[in-house]
């Protein structure tokens, strides 16, 4: 920290020599000249002072009759006044300030994650249909609006998370809801069901619970509610607050599954890979490059990368990648046992996949079924989950109201 | 405040490395294993390694380096 306020205010490095140099330290500091990194040498002390102090310096070692000698001079002012005729250059640096200020101030990059049901593609199309674009400006991007039309427009989604970090615009989404997962409304809200199914356990943070363990709900049922109701003694509504709901709630919900693999299969043998640069992209110019023409029965993959100076400090230009594989066709036909034996290994896959989220499966009922043209497995799990996904508060219907009302009846 | 009215050091030591001190007069002898400080009553002496003064002013001066020892004298105007 001071190194840096030395640097800018800019600092001359003394030596000293003579007879009574501690007495010229001493009428130096009552003068009011601060000394830094003071340390001894062979024939005297060196240290750093302030430009505007070396005046006072001279005239101090006059009066102590001490030798004063500059060794350097360092910081921005005298960097300055050394470059002060190459008017250019600093033209030059002001410019390329002042350019990094302002591309800092858009947003350069939207990266969505989490994403299983839905594209990337679809959030990002969404996402631009509401202004909130590349180039945008930053500070009129409000990321609660951007959370709750999300939420709004898909369904599925449980828990998303719009945040600005440099120039990127980051989208965070949860289909579906763990218990590392916080909520990060900053509105009151309800917690509703994203599924169909049994409630098997409740645990609430904050809100009004309007289901109990064995309820049956559909998916958009209330399950928490941010409504608080107070009661007077004789049981009559008094008042009313609206607060975040918070909490965890299982469902034992049916997931039906269904695979088929046809029995015919191509298999591609990749023969020959190529690897080079197809486009650079600034801002909304295209340029293409002379890349090699495709041959037939080739995969070509593209990866744009985009460039950055720093951390998420990303600059409206990218190179787009392409990586051409050349394959070769090789035609399969499936025996029952292979097909079977696919499918299968297709469904401890899957099970594994729900066992990495947080699901516990129950039960399963899966058939396979070998046809002409397809192989099939198809069923069901019966599975425990979390669920729950915020919304906007809704008014409790008369049902709710009753089922919250206290009353003097002894609990079943 | 009992420092100001007694007119006597104030002494900030951090471990061994670094030593804030204030209310003094000036410095009397300085090397890298001895400083002498003096003060209106007494002297101050720090003994150590390597020491040097990160700044010094009227007020207040920051010493670092390796702290072995610390001795007053009386006599601070000598």
């Amino acid at each position: 920290m001071t190194s840096g306020i030395l640097f800018i205010i800019g600092t001359y490095e003394i030596e000293m020599s003579g007879i009574s140099m501690e007495r010229c330290l001493n009428l130096c500091s009552k003068q009011g000249i601060v000394m830094w990194k003071l340390k001894p040498v062979e024939n005297g002390y060196r240290f750093l002072i302030k430009r505007s102090c070396y005046k006072d310096l001279i005239s101090v070692s006059k009066k102590t009759n001490t030798k004063i000698q500059t060794i350097g001079r360092h910081g921005l002012p005298f960097f300055f006044e050394k470059h002060k005729k190459r008017k250019s250059f600093f033209l030059g640096m002001t410019v390329c300030v002042l350019l990094i200020f302002l591309l800092s101030q858009f947003v350069w990059n939207i990266t969505v994650t989490g994403v299983e049901t839905y594209s990337k593609e679809n959030i990002l199309k969404f996402a631009e249909k509401g202004n909130y674009k590349i180039g945008t400006y930053k500070h009129s991007i409000d990321c609660n609006t951007l959370e709750e039309k999300i939420r709004e427009q898909f369904k599925k989604i449980a828990w998303v998370s719009c945040s600005m970090t440099g120039t990127r615009l980051k989208i965070d989404i949860k289909e579906t809801l763990d218990q590392n997962t916080t909520q990060n409304v900053k509105k009151p809200c309800d917690i509703v069901s994203n599924k169909t199914g049994v409630v098997t356990f409740l645990s609430i943070k904050n809100g009004t619970p309007l289901v109990r363990p064995g309820t049956k709900v559909k998916e958009g049922d209330t399950l928490i509610s941010g409504l608080i109701y107070y009661y007077s003694d004789d049981f009559q509504k008094t008042q009313t607050d609206k607060i975040k709901a918070d909490g965890t709630v299982y469902l034992k919900t049916k997931e039906l599954y269904y695979e088929n693999i046809p029995i015919v299969q191509y298999k591609k043998q990749y023969t020959n890979t190529r690897n080079q640069i197809s486009n650079i992209k600034i801002g909304n110019l295209n340029i293409s490059l002379p890349v090699k023409k495709k041959i037939f029965h080739t995969d070509i993959l593209q990866t744009e990368k985009r460039l950055k100076l720093w951390g998420d400090f990303y600059l409206p230009i990218s190179v787009v990648f392409q990586k051409q594989k050349e394959y070769k066709v090789k035609k399969e036909t499936l025996k029952e046992i292979q097909g079977k034996s696919i499918l299968k290994k297709r469904v401890v896959k899957y099970k594994k996949q729900l066992k990495q989220k947080g699901i516990r499966i129950l039960g399963e009922k899966i058939t396979y079924e070998y046809e002409k043209n397809n192989a099939e497995a198809k069923g069901y799990f019966v599975v425990e989950e979390s669920v729950g996904k915020i919304r906007n508060i809704h008014p409790l219907t008369k049902k709710q109201e009753k089922y919250i009302t206290p009353t003097t009846a002894q609990p079943k | 405040m009992n420092d100001i009215i007694s007119d006597d050091f104030l002494v900030t030591l951090t471990g061994c490395q670094q030593i804030l001190i204030e209310n003094y007069k000036g410095i009397k002898s300085y090397d890298a294993g001895e400083i002498c400080i003096l003060g209106k009553k007494r002297r101050l002496t720090i003994y150590g390694e390597g020491l040097t003064i990160q700044y010094y002013s009227y007020e207040t001066m920051k010493v670092i380096g390796t702290i072995r020892k610390l001795e007053y004298e009386s006599g601070g105007n000598a």
